[in-house]
């Protein structure tokens, strides 16, 4: 073919700022780091946080940018952050990269992960309730003040959340916080709820249910679409207790009667996220089974709707399993990730029943588990590049 | 056999490039783009449709696409056909950076939502392989950072350039 001419208007570097959004949707975060210095209309283009929530929507309908955060529960030296594909199932080494420096990072023993949201990952250091917003992406860090209630003598963290609150495009924490008043006197506890804007890049008291209803949380958070939810009960309820992020209001799920029911049976459930809701794994030891308790049987069941209880969907059933304590997410093809008494997380293919172990590096005991995909969202809540460059 | 049926009353549609080129297409394939199609329901066409923006090879190439993404006139695609379609798809961008940005141009203009994912897709994928340099070259990008303005911006986030 005789070299064809080319039409004046269709020049390349006529891409106009519509197409090149279209094209950088498709890069990964370091690849548009890098790109900014291409020229300036891309440094803008890429900067701008239209573009950034445009890439958090594109990369959240990309199955193939869906990963699960394997995050060490100590803040050794070597701290080794692995992350496992939802669609390759392929475990990778994020590139090194630490949360927080030292010397900071030499203090910090038990970090504790409280949740991922768009990139984000919430980190709280339990004893000196220092909480870190950081994006492993971007390698960015931010330190969130300490709250009011925290800073005071025998203060309790009963339950702490992070999530998104779409309506404002922010960034919260949530925290439900106990404290004697006044100080040493055991009588009178008070319990509060604060909330983080990180826009605002502060806290404020918001209204809840009263916290003595409620017997004690259990279990980390699990996160969907703006609703951090916990493991709670109360007096006459065992259930969920959720918080919505833009509403900032409490609601409550009670368990399907099916779970909570049989009192001559012991249920242990955990919960993660499956197909952008909650889901429940149950399974239940009655007395006879309780001397083999190496089989067991897990049911899985989808919460449809927070807050309705006669939304809870009884979905499927796996096992029996030997050694096996708790489901933990569901990835692609149906496989299922599994974690074993002894903390080795298993992937579990239903189809031909096969069991595989994940590799994962070798000076890690256990890990904090979340749901992760790589973004430029900010951690300083507005326009990471104009805003702290400087 | 009901394809067959379809295809004895399938109407066609001419549509002309901007050298003057002028190709046959069976109309429901060229309403693979969302373009073509609103001016076919707006009536707006003649006998022969313009397509102003496109080159004569381009645009036989876009028919190409057309063709193979053309509704299948049973109902369904199966898992196969989309695994073939996929395998296709694949090759069809495999083609040199110039045609591989008027074909991603053609997309955009003709909006065709298929194309314009795997042909931004590929253009990503280049880009993501190419240095900063080589980026502006394959682009034809003019740098318009001072050479002081590159390397600030450059040592602000190092790690991602090695």
């Amino acid at each position: 073919m005789a070299k064809r001419q080319r039409n004046p208007m269709l020049m390349s570097n006529e891409l106009s700022e519509d197409l090149v959004t279209q094209i950088l949707l498709w890069l990964p975060v370091v690849s548009l780091l890098r790109h900014k210095c291409v020229c300036k209309s891309w440094y803008a283009l890429i900067t701008n946080q239209y573009f950034v929530r445009k890439h958090v929507l594109h990369n959240k309908n990309n199955d193939s940018k869906k990963n699960i955060l394997l995050l060490p529960k100590t803040t050794t030296l070597d701290y080794v952050v692995s992350m496992l594909s939802y669609e390759t199932l392929q475990v990778s080494q994020v590139s090194p990269t630490q949360p927080v420096y030292p010397p900071y990072f030499g203090i910090i023993n038990t970090i504790n992960v409280l949740g991922s949201c768009n990139g984000l990952i919430c980190l709280l250091d339990i004893y000196s309730v220092l909480l870190v917003i950081w994006n492993p992406a971007t390698k960015k860090t931010k330190f969130v003040p300490e709250s009011n209630p925290c800073s005071r003598y025998g203060a309790d963290i009963d339950a702490i959340g992070f999530g998104f609150d779409a309506k404002t495009n922010d960034y919260k924490i949530i925290m439900l916080v106990s404290f004697s008043h006044p100080p040493y006197e055991e009588e009178v506890v008070i319990y509060q709820k604060e909330i983080y804007s990180l826009s605002a890049d502060s806290w404020r008291k918001v209204d809840g249910p009263r916290y003595t209803d409620l017997h004690g949380y259990e279990g980390p958070m699990t996160y969907i679409n703006g609703m951090a939810s916990w493991e709670a009960s109360g007096d006459d309820w065992v259930g969920l207790l959720s918080f919505d992020m833009s509403d900032e209001v409490f609601l409550i799920t009670p368990l399907p009667d099916d779970v909570i029911g049989n009192p001559s049976s012991h249920i242990c459930k955990n919960f993660f996220v499956m197909n952008e809701s909650i889901a429940m794994a149950t399974s239940m030891w009655t007395n006879s089974m309780r001397e083999k308790w190496l089989d067991v049987c897990f049911d899985i069941w989808l919460l449809v709707e927070v807050g309705v209880k006669n939304s809870w969907t009884k979905l499927f059933t796996i096992g029996p399993f030997s050694g096996i304590s708790r489901p933990l997410g569901l990835l692609k093809n149906e496989t299922m990730l599994l974690e074993k008494y002894n903390n080795q997380l298993v992937l579990y293919d239903p189809s031909t029943e096969k069991m595989t172990n994940i590799q994962i590096h070798e000076n890690t005991v256990s890990e904090h588990l979340v749901t992760y995909m790589e973004t430029l969202v900010s951690v300083k809540g507005g326009n990471e590049f104009v805003d702290i460059n400087a | 056999m009901s394809s067959t049926l379809c295809c004895s009353f399938a109407k066609n549609v001419t549509l002309r490039s901007s050298d003057g080129q002028t190709f046959e297409v069976e109309e429901a394939a060229a309403q693979v783009s969302q373009t073509i199609k609103r001016m076919i329901e707006d009536g707006c066409t003649g006998s022969v449709i313009p397509v102003p923006n496109l080159t004569g090879p381009v645009l036989a190439l876009v028919i190409e696409y057309f063709k193979k993404h053309s509704p299948p006139s049973d109902g369904c695609p199966t898992a196969l056909l989309e695994m073939e379609i996929k395998d296709w798809d694949a090759k069809f961008v495999a083609v040199d950076n110039d045609t591989l940005l008027d074909l991603t141009l053609a997309a955009h203009y003709l909006e065709i939502q298929g194309l314009l994912d795997l042909t931004c897709h590929r253009v990503a994928d280049i880009l993501n392989d190419n240095s900063v340099e080589k980026i502006r070259e394959i682009f034809h990008i003019k740098n318009d950072f001072t050479p002081e303005e590159e390397a600030e911006e450059r040592s602000k986030i190092q790690w991602a350039f090695e």
